[in-house]
């Protein structure tokens, strides 16, 4: 036991023996364990995030489908979802597209009919658009920012209809932290949305909610609905639901991170890793193949020897692992995501308007240690074998 | 007994040991609960917005979908596999979240319903 | 305790070909002895030791020490039997940013034996060579004959039972050569085996026996 600590206590000692090596090792790991971890902790930060939005959203999300391809539909739709039963409400929405101004900022375009906007909101600095005033919006902070507008600002006419052009007034900005997808939101009334697109009498689709236990039998019977039930489309309208269960699976398996950035870092990590592993494994090799032949020389086993290398992997993973953590960490809350934000979050301005949601977690930090490990141990434990199991005469050459 | 000057091994053997435990104390430590305030306007601007974003895009510029399946039930764009992953998407790589496509299929000729006029959900 | 017979080593070079090193060695070395190697440069006596001191493997021929054959032997029981034997190499062979306590316990740390009592054994033998206030140096600090007496500290930090020095006292001036020895004869004093490879006549005093190496063969006297 005293044996295993003393050899064990060298292995510290080894780190310090080789600083370049161990300084070249520590800094490949936080280049391949920083933007892992960042990666990991922004996508568990919107995961609550969607989950939030999954919660205070509909059960079921209605739209058409002609060709196979998302159409609208007409908002007289509306009321006949409403009879449906176990249907309580069913709100038209439009979401859209457009971009603004010489820089073609990107904006969503969102219309609620004004007669289910909340009396009063707190997450809207300003106040929401009034009903029956036309042209008024809360824009999200990446907007406003990039626009330059404020509370009370105007907007130069940004779209044109048989009616002419309007002049838009930005009556609220919401606040910043309320959500990811707030950004480059401009929000106003239904009618609003519908005369920006020249689209009046059509929505995006339904936000549609349902007594407890009812979303399967609605979401059946809507699909089942006789396709002369949507005039004024053309025909040949199929309808499409999309239930908060479908999403919410999603979110409860975790699946949310294995695809994107867990596949992207499988093909960074190994071209990164193979770079360290030769790095490591090259550096000072002449002189740690003497010093291991002067351990064998003085009485050394190559089990100790090993072990003295593996302790020296270990502290320098888990200190690496550590440390990314750390700079992970702070990047993250005191840089809110300067540059790396921008990464993993598509559309996100190099410094976010916005605070980045993220949390570390325990997982990902374990797999960093481990990776860690197996980078540095494939780096050094190989070599330092080969030295060990030589006679220390030839080791020490 | 004397003791040798051991001050540079011991400074490293602190500074792992204090980084490794600010770490755990970072990764351990439960997702701060939003305080009130900020929580009901985060709900607040859900319901007001009737529900919207779920992944790792804040504009529709190339990718509804990664911004919200609920506005397009999947990625054009994506093509895989390469490497391990669906990369062919200039909007999915190095996106934090990827989520597989709402079922494709999920609109199909129901027969129960005759005439093959009707989709249902599967 | 320690016996050779028949030894050969070749060196095999590709532009020089072979070059026997060792030829046909038959040495006896009982305990307590104090064997004396001489022989002029290129002659062999470094390769004798370290096929002694099990440092290297025989092309021919076969080593037993304290009874056992090396070519025998496993790993783990070579290092054990290299523990019974201190070792001052030609060439010091210290590690270089080790500290000069750390380089002399290293041989000990396998033996768990703590620090503190390792930087006092550390302590006691430098001050036997004169060389306590370079305790926290590191070798490269130290001119060639510290170095060598560091080396020396190193080989008797394990006290062990043979001691194979390879011309220990190469690079220092006749005071510090004496003190050495008399070291040594000290030790040797206390029953341990000494073998010590030589150009100085300052030893030969000491020695129960002298070889010489000549061109790799060894002759008595
Ligand atoms: N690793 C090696 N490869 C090839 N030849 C070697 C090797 N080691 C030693 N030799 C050769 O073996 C012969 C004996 O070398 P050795 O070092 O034993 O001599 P020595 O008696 O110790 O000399 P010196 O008094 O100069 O130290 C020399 O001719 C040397 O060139
Ligand atoms: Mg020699």
């Amino acid at each position: 036991m005293r044996r295993c600590v003393e050899v064990a206590k060298t292995g510290l000692t080894a780190i310090l023996l080789h600083p370049v090596r161990s300084g070249a090792t520590c800094c490949a790991l936080l280049a391949i364990l920083v933007p892992y971890l960042v990666g990991m902790g922004v996508a568990k930060g919107i995961e609550h995030d969607a989950a939030r939005s999954l919660e205070a959203g509909g059960d079921l999300y209605v739209s058409g489908s002609r060709l196979g391809q998302r159409i609208p539909l007409p908002v007289e739709m509306g009321p006949r979802l409403e009879v449906l039963e176990g249907v309580q409400t069913a709100m038209p929405r439009i979401v859209g597209r457009l971009s603004l101004g010489r820089d073609k900022v990107e904006v969503i375009v969102v219309g609620i009919p004004a007669e289910d906007f909340p009396a009063k909101v707190t997450c809207v600095e300003g106040r929401l658009p009034r009903n029956g005033a036309l042209n008024e919006f809360v824009v999200g902070t990446e907007l406003a920012r990039r626009l330059n507008l404020q509370v009370g600002a105007m907007l130069p006419p940004f779209y044109r209809n048989p009616r002419g052009e309007h002049v838009s007034r930005i009556v609220g900005i919401f606040a910043s932290d309320v959500s990811l997808w707030q950004s480059h939101l401009m929000f106003g009334t239904f009618d609003t949305a519908a005369e920006i697109f020249a689209a009046e009498g059509m929505a995006t689709d339904f936000v549609v909610t349902c007594q407890p236990g009812y979303e399967v039998a609605v979401s059946r019977a809507i699909q089942n609905m006789n396709v002369e039930a949507a005039p004024g489309t053309g025909g040949n309208v199929r309808f499409r639901v999309t239930s908060r269960e479908q999403l919410a699976v999603l979110l409860a398996g975790g699946q949310l991170h294995r695809e994107g950035i867990f596949n992207l870092h499988f093909v960074l990590v190994f071209v990164i890793g193979i770079l360290v592993v030769q790095v490591t494994s090259g550096l000072g090799l002449a002189e740690r193949r003497r010093e291991i032949g002067i351990l064998k020389a003085t009485g050394w086993q190559t089990d100790e020897i090993l072990f003295r290398g593996l302790i020296e992997c270990i502290l320098l993973s888990v200190g690496s692992a550590a440390l990314s953590i750390l700079v992970a960490f702070v990047w993250l809350r005191w840089f809110n995501g300067y540059l790396i934000a921008g990464v993993f979050i598509s559309g996100l301005a190099r410094a976010p308007s916005i605070p980045v949601p993220f949390q570390l977690t325990p997982v990902p930090a374990f797999l960093a240690v481990t990776l860690g490990l197996v980078i540095t141990l494939t780096g050094s434990l190989w070599s330092s074998w080969r030295a060990a199991i030589v006679p220390p005469g030839e080791a020490m050459r | 007994m004397a003791m040798p000057n051991q001050r540079l091994p011991r400074c490293v053997w602190f500074g792992v040991l204090l980084t490794t435990m600010a770490a755990t104390v970072i990764v351990l430590t439960p997702i701060r609960q939003p305080s009130g305030d900020l929580d009901v306007r985060r709900t607040e601007f859900q319901t007001l917005v009737g529900g919207l974003g779920f992944g790792a895009t804040v504009d529709l510029a190339h990718c509804a979908f990664s911004f919200d399946p609920r506005l397009q039930s999947s990625c054009d764009r994506l093509e895989g596999p390469l490497a391990g992953g669906y990369f062919l998407c200039p909007n999915h790589v190095g996106r934090a979240i990827g989520y597989p496509a709402l079922d494709p299929t999920d609109f199909h000729i129901s027969a129960a319903a005759g005439e093959g006029d009707h989709a249902t959900m599967r | 305790m320690i016996q050779t017979k028949n030894l050969y080593k070749t060196f095999r070079d590709r532009k020089k070909g072979e070059l026997h090193a060792l030829q046909d060695v038959s040495l006896t070395v009982s305990a307590g002895r104090f064997v004396l190697l001489t022989g002029p440069s290129g002659s062999g006596k470094t390769t004798l030791l370290s096929l002694l001191g099990a440092m290297t493997r025989p092309t021919r021929g076969s080593i037993t020490f304290q009874g056992r054959n090396l070519a025998e032997c496993s790993d783990v029981e070579l290092a054990r039997l290299r523990r019974d034997v201190g070792f001052v190499f030609q060439n010091f062979s210290l590690v270089p940013r080790l500290a000069v306590w750390e380089n002399i316990t290293y041989p000990l740390i396998p033996r768990g034996i703590p620090v503190a009592a390792r930087f006092e054994t550390a302590r006691r033998l430098l001050r036997r060579l004169n060389l306590e206030d370079r305790i926290e140096s590191r070798p490269e600090q130290l001119s060639g004959g510290e170095q060598q007496r560091v080396a020396v500290a190193r080989a008797l930090a394990a006290e062990p039972q043979l001691i194979l020095a390879d011309e220990p006292t190469s690079n220092l001036d006749l005071r510090a050569a004496g003190e050495l020895t008399e070291l040594f004869e000290e030790i040797h004093g206390s029953g341990v085996t000494m073998v010590i490879s030589t150009h100085s006549a300052a030893m030969l005093d000491l020695a129960t026996d002298v070889y010489t190496l000549t061109e790799g063969k060894l002759s008595c006297g």
